[in-house]
C-alpha cells in the first residue's frame, strides 16, 4: 500500500532493511494489569466489528513487516523454523524442558479451580516452580492434556511465545495442601481450601491404575502478569505497540495456524501479556496460552464438528438451521471421527482451510489478505512428516492410535494449506543472489503442489527516492542485469516475475552491495 | 487487481504526520513512532461495560447471589405449576461433614398464596460404590390446584380447583454398586389434607364432584410410604443428553394409616433414550412413562396420590394436571436439532392417557399434543427450556428452567405427587 509509505519518507528502502528485527523495545513504566471479560469478549465481536476493517474494494495490508514481508523479531514473534529450520530435538523440545515439575517430593496445592467445565490447580513443586494443572475429561483422558502440549510446541516453533507446557503424571498422595490455601467454591465463598476439594476434583477426572493422575501442568509465565491482550487496536500504556492488532501479520497469519492446529478457540482470553526484562529494558512480552482446545479436543469433551465449521453464533447458518427444522444438513455435520478417545473429534477429510472459523469472529483473522495467509502457509509446509510426528510425540499419548490418527491429521490438513493458499499467489521465496543471479524457491514446486515451470522476468532500474521503475531492454532472465554489474553500491534493481499470470506478480528488490547485490524488498500482486 | 508493498515503513502509518524529515533508517522510523505514542500514554482499561462484566465475574456476583449470605439466599420457584411466581428464603450448607453433606430449608410462597416449606439433608452419591443418603420433609399448601375430574374422559370446562395441604417425611438409602447404576431403599409418613379451592375465577372441586366420583375428596388421611427404587442412567451428559439412556423403577406401598380405605401399591416405570445421529447435532429424545396403581381389595386410590397428565413435562397442549387417574401411560418423542452453539429447536409429539384399569394399558383413545420448543444451553446444560403445545384444547405456552424429562428419583428430592 504505496500511500502509506509514502508520506513519510521519499524512499523505499532504507539502509537497514530488511530489519529482522525490530530496534530494542522502549521500557515499559506504566503498564497495569487488567482483565477482559469473556463474555464481552464473545458478543462484542459477534455482533459487532471491533477495530480497523477493511472494505473488500480496499483491502489494507499487513503491517508490523519487514520489506522482504516478514515479520521481525520482536516481543510478538520471534522467527524460527521457518527462517532456521530446527532439528527434531528443537521441535520436540518447544518452549523449554528444563523445568519440569518435581518428580518426587510433595505438590503443594496453593489454588484450585472448583466450579467450572475444566477442573484444575495452581500447585508448586519442591523446587518451588508454580504450575497451573489442568485435567482431562473423564469421557477422553490425555486429549486436552496432550494437545495443550502438542499444540503449545508447533505454536512455538511458529514463533509465537507460550508457556512451558509438560504432561505429569502423579500419585494423589504427593498433594498437599499449602498452608495457606484458600479457594473461592462454586457459591462465590472465599474459605481455606481443604483436602476434601482436591478429592473432589480428583473424582471428576481419569486416572491411570499404574502412574496415577495425569495432567497438563502449564509453568508461571515469568514477569509481571498485565493480562490478555487484544485482535484489535494497540495497548494504550505500551510505547512499544504501535501497529493495530488487527494489522499484525503475525496475528493475521495466525488464522492459518489455529485452521491447522485446531484453535477455534483462539481468543484474547487465550492470550496474556507480561512484562518481562531483556537487557535490562522492562517490556511487554506477548503470548498465546491454553491450547486444550485444540487438535480433537474441547478441552472438556471431544470437539463439536461444529467447531472450526461455524461460529458459535452467526445469523445466516442459524436462519438455516431455523427455517429448515434441521433437515438443511451442513457438510460437517456428517464428519467421520475414529473412535479413539484421546484423539477426540479431529479429521482432515472434510477441513477446508479457506472456510475454517474460530469461535466467534477474530478481527485480525477478519482482516487477512493472501500475503498473510501465504506467510502462514509457507510456515506450515516447512514442517516435514517426521517433524509434524517428533511434536506430536511430545503429547505423550499411551494410544499408539492416538497418536498416528493426530499426526496424520495434520499432514493431512497441512498439505490442504498448501493447496488453499500457494495458488492464491506466486509462491515463491527465500529470494537470494547467487553466482550472479537471483536464485528463488517456488514453494508450490518445492511442496510438489505445481509441476517445474518457467518464469517470465523483466528486469527495471529502480529509482528507491522517486520509487519508480524503468525498464531495463532485453534483461528478461534471472541473471542479474548487466547494469547491475556497473552500477554504484546503494543503486537499486527490481525484477518483475510471474509464472503466465500477469496478476500473480513477484517484485523482488536487489541493492547494489559492494561486493555484491542483496535482496531487500518484495512486492506480490494477485 | 490488488496491489500489495509489503513495508515496515506502513507501521508508523498512523504516525505519518508526526514523523520528522530526518528519519533515515527504518529502525530510526520505528523509534519515531515509538517517540509519538511514548508521549500519549495512557492506562489501557476495558470500557466501563466490559469492566462491569469482569467485576461481576470476579467477585463472583452471580455465584454470591445464588448462594447468598451466611447461607441464606432467595428461592425463586420450584412450585407446582400454575402456582404462579414463587420466592421465599432458603438456607443451603455444603460444607458439612466436610463437604460431603448437605442441609437445605426453605419457605416460600406464591403470588396466587401457593406456599411449601422444606428441609432436606443428603449426602449424595459420588462415586461407584459410594452410598447415598436423603431426608426430606417438607409442609405444601397449594389453594388453587387444578383439578377436571376424574378418568380419560373429564370435561375442559369442568375446571376446578381444590387445596391441597400435605405434609411428608421422606427417607432414601441407596447404593451405586456400578457406574450409572443406582439402588434404593425408601420409607415416609404424609399427612394429607384436602380442601376447598380459593380461586374466584374456578368453582371449587367438592361443589362439583362428589366422593364417589373423587375419591378422598372429603377425607383427610395419613399414610404410611415405602419402597424402593432403581435407576440406570448412563446418559452423556444429564444436563443437556444428546445420547445414552435412563431408566427407573419405582414401587411403593402405600398404607391409610387413618382411615383404612386407600391401601394401595404404586409402580412407576420410565425409560428415556437419546438417539444422535449427525455427530449428535441431531437427536431424537424418546421417553415412556407410565405409573400403574395396585389397590387392595375395597380399597382406593385417592385422587390427590393418583397420577396425573397434562402440563409442561408430559402433554404439553393440555392445561397443568388435565387428567387424574389410577394408572398412566405417556409417551414423548422430540426432535431436536442444534440451530447455533447455545440453542437447539424441537418438534415434538406427545401422547399419553389416563385410565382406571390395567387392562386399560394400550394406546386406545389416547390424548396427543404436537408443539415446538427451544432448549437454550450453556456449554451444553440446558438452563431454559420453551415450549408451545398444541392439542385439541388448545395451545399452551410453558417457559421451564429444566429439561423435558426427569431427572430420576436418585437426582432429584424424593416425593411422588405429581403436583
Amino acid at each position: 500500500m504505496l500511500l502509506a509509505a509514502s508520506p513519510l519518507s521519499a524512499r523505499k528502502f532504507y539502509r537497514d532493511d530488511p530489519l529482522k528485527a525490530e530496534p530494542p523495545p522502549r521500557s515499559v513504566q506504566s503498564a497495569l494489569s487488567r482483565k477482559l471479560s469473556e463474555y464481552y469478549d464473545f458478543f462484542h465481536h459477534t455482533l459487532f466489528h471491533p477495530g480497523e476493517r477493511a472494505a473488500a474494494s480496499s483491502p489494507i495490508p499487513a503491517q508490523g513487516v519487514n520489506t522482504l514481508g516478514e515479520v521481525p523479531d520482536s516481543g510478538w514473534y520471534t522467527n524460527r523454523h521457518y527462517r532456521d529450520r530446527m532439528t527434531l530435538e528443537e521441535l520436540a523440545r518447544g518452549p523449554g524442558r528444563e523445568n519440569p515439575p518435581a518428580s518426587d517430593g510433595l505438590l503443594k496445592v496453593i489454588a484450585a479451580k472448583t466450579e467450572g467445565v475444566t477442573p484444575g490447580f495452581t500447585i508448586e513443586d519442591a523446587r518451588g516452580r508454580r504450575y497451573i494443572v489442568k485435567f482431562d475429561p473423564r469421557t477422553n483422558p490425555e486429549m486436552a492434556s496432550a494437545a495443550d502440549v502438542v499444540s503449545s510446541n508447533f505454536f512455538y516453533a511458529l514463533g509465537y511465545h507460550v508457556p512451558e507446557n509438560y504432561i505429569l503424571y502423579f500419585q494423589p498422595e504427593r498433594l498437599t495442601v499449602a498452608p495457606n490455601a484458600t479457594l473461592t467454591d462454586a457459591d462465590g465463598n472465599h474459605r481455606k481450601m481443604t483436602s476434601q476439594d482436591i478429592a473432589e476434583i480428583l473424582l471428576r477426572v481419569p486416572r491411570d491404575p499404574e502412574r496415577g493422575y495425569r495432567a497438563v501442568a502449564s509453568l508461571f509465565i515469568s514477569g509481571k502478569i498485565l493480562g490478555p491482550f487484544r485482535y484489535y487496536g494497540t495497548r494504550s500504556d505500551d510505547p512499544n505497540d504501535v501497529v493495530p492488532h488487527e494489522h499484525r501479520r503475525d496475528l493475521r497469519g495466525l488464522f492459518v495456524f489455529a485452521a491447522w492446529l485446531g484453535h477455534n478457540d483462539v481468543k484474547s482470553l487465550n492470550s496474556l501479556d507480561s512484562i518481562v526484562e531483556g537487557n535490562g529494558i522492562p517490556s511487554i512480552r506477548h503470548y498465546l496460552i491454553d491450547f486444550g482446545a485444540t487438535l480433537g479436543s474441547d478441552s472438556f469433551i471431544a470437539k463439536s464438528p461444529r467447531a472450526g465449521n461455524e461460529y458459535l453464533f452467526a445469523w445466516k447458518p442459524a436462519a438455516a438451521q431455523l427455517f429448515s427444522l434441521g433437515f438443511y444438513l451442513p457438510r460437517w455435520a456428517g464428519a467421520a471421527y475414529p473412535r479413539i478417545p484421546a484423539a477426540g473429534n479431529f479429521e482432515w477429510e472434510l477441513f477446508d482451510p479457506e472456510q475454517w472459523k474460530p469461535n466467534y469472529p477474530i478481527p485480525s483473522f477478519q482482516n487477512r489478505l493472501p500475503d498473510d495467509e501465504f506467510w502462514a502457509a509457507k510456515q506450515v509446509m516447512a514442517f516435514t512428516d517426521d517433524a509434524i510426528r517428533a511434536i506430536v510425540r511430545t503429547g505423550q499419548f499411551s494410544d499408539p492410535e492416538a497418536e498416528l490418527w493426530i499426526a496424520e491429521c495434520l499432514i493431512r490438513r497441512r498439505d490442504k494449506i498448501g493447496r488453499a493458499y500457494f495458488p492464491k499467489l506466486l509462491p515463491l521465496d527465500r529470494f537470494r543472489v547467487e553466482n550472479g543471479r537471483l536464485a528463488l524457491d517456488d514453494l508450490a514446486i518445492v511442496h510438489q503442489l505445481a509441476p517445474a515451470r518457467d518464469y517470465t522476468v523483466q528486469w527495471f532500474r529502480f529509482d528507491n527516492d522517486a520509487e519508480s521503475k524503468t525498464p531495463l531492454r532485453g534483461e528478461t532472465s534471472l541473471a542479474l542485469p548487466q547494469a547491475a554489474e556497473s552500477a554504484a553500491t546503494g543503486e537499486y534493481f527490481a525484477a518483475e516475475i510471474h509464472a503466465g499470470d500477469p496478476a500473480k506478480q513477484v517484485t523482488v528488490y536487489v541493492r547494489k552491495q559492494p561486493t555484491q547485490a542483496e535482496v531487500v524488498g518484495i512486492d506480490r500482486t494477485w | 487487481m490488488l496491489r500489495a508493498t509489503i513495508s515496515l515503513v506502513v507501521i508508523v502509518f498512523y504516525y505519518a504526520t508526526y514523523l520528522s524529515a530526518q528519519v533515515d533508517s527504518r529502525a530510526a522510523e520505528i523509534e519515531a513512532a515509538r517517540d509519538r505514542k511514548a508521549q500519549t500514554l495512557e492506562p489501557d482499561t476495558p470500557t466501563p461495560t466490559e469492566q462491569t462484566l469482569v467485576d461481576i465475574r470476579d467477585k463472583k456476583v452471580i455465584e454470591r447471589i445464588t448462594a447468598g449470605i451466611a447461607g441464606f439466599r432467595v428461592k425463586l420457584g420450584g412450585l407446582a405449576t400454575g402456582s404462579g411466581f414463587a420466592v421465599g428464603p432458603e438456607y443451603l450448607r455444603r460444607d458439612l461433614w466436610n463437604r460431603r453433606a448437605l442441609f437445605r430449608g426453605a419457605a416460600q410462597a406464591s403470588l396466587l398464596g401457593y406456599q411449601k416449606y422444606d428441609l432436606q439433608f443428603s449426602v449424595p452419591p459420588v462415586s461407584s460404590g459410594a452410598y447415598f443418603l436423603e431426608l426430606l420433609a417438607f409442609h405444601r399448601d397449594y389453594p388453587q390446584t387444578g383439578y377436571y375430574g376424574p378418568g380419560p374422559h373429564s370435561l375442559k370446562t369442568n375446571r376446578s380447583n381444590f387445596r391441597l395441604e400435605d405434609t411428608q417425611w421422606n427417607g432414601t438409602f441407596g447404593v451405586r454398586p456400578v457406574p450409572h447404576l443406582n439402588l434404593a431403599a425408601t420409607a415416609g409418613y404424609m399427612l394429607v389434607n384436602v380442601g376447598p379451592g380459593t380461586s374466584d375465577e374456578y368453582v371449587s372441586s367438592e361443589q362439583i364432584f362428589t366422593p364417589g366420583q373423587t375419591v378422598g375428596i372429603n377425607d383427610q388421611a395419613d399414610f404410611f410410604r415405602n419402597g424402593f427404587y432403581v435407576q440406570y442412567d448412563y446418559r452423556d451428559n444429564p444436563g443437556g443428553p444428546r445420547s445414552g439412556g435412563n431408566y427407573f423403577v419405582e414401587y411403593n406401598n402405600y398404607s391409610d394409616r387413618t382411615l383404612g380405605l386407600h391401601d394401595f401399591q404404586r409402580l412407576d416405570i420410565e425409560l428415556q433414550q437419546y438417539v444422535p445421529f449427525f455427530n449428535k447435532r441431531r437427536v431424537i429424545a424418546l421417553r415412556g412413562r407410565s405409573t400403574l396403581t395396585f389397590a387392595h381389595d375395597n380399597q382406593r386410590v385417592p385422587f390427590y396420590l393418583q397420577p396425573t397428565l397434562g402440563g409442561s413435562d408430559d402433554l404439553r397442549g393440555f392445561r397443568p394436571f388435565r387428567f387424574y387417574d389410577d394408572n398412566l401411560i405417556v409417551v414423548n418423542g422430540e426432535y431436536r436439532w442444534e440451530t447455533f452453539s447455545g440453542l437447539d429447536m424441537a418438534l415434538f409429539a406427545d401422547a399419553g392417557k389416563v385410565f382406571p384399569r390395567r387392562s386399560q394399558w394400550n394406546f386406545k383413545d389416547i390424548e396427543g399434543s404436537v408443539g415446538f420448543g427451544l432448549r437454550f444451553n450453556v456449554r451444553n446444560n440446558v438452563f431454559l427450556r420453551a415450549d408451545v403445545g398444541f392439542s385439541h384444547e388448545g395451545f399452551q405456552v410453558w417457559i421451564k428452567f429444566n429439561n423435558i424429562f426427569s431427572e430420576g428419583p436418585v437426582n432429584a428430592p424424593h416425593t411422588q405427587l405429581g403436583f
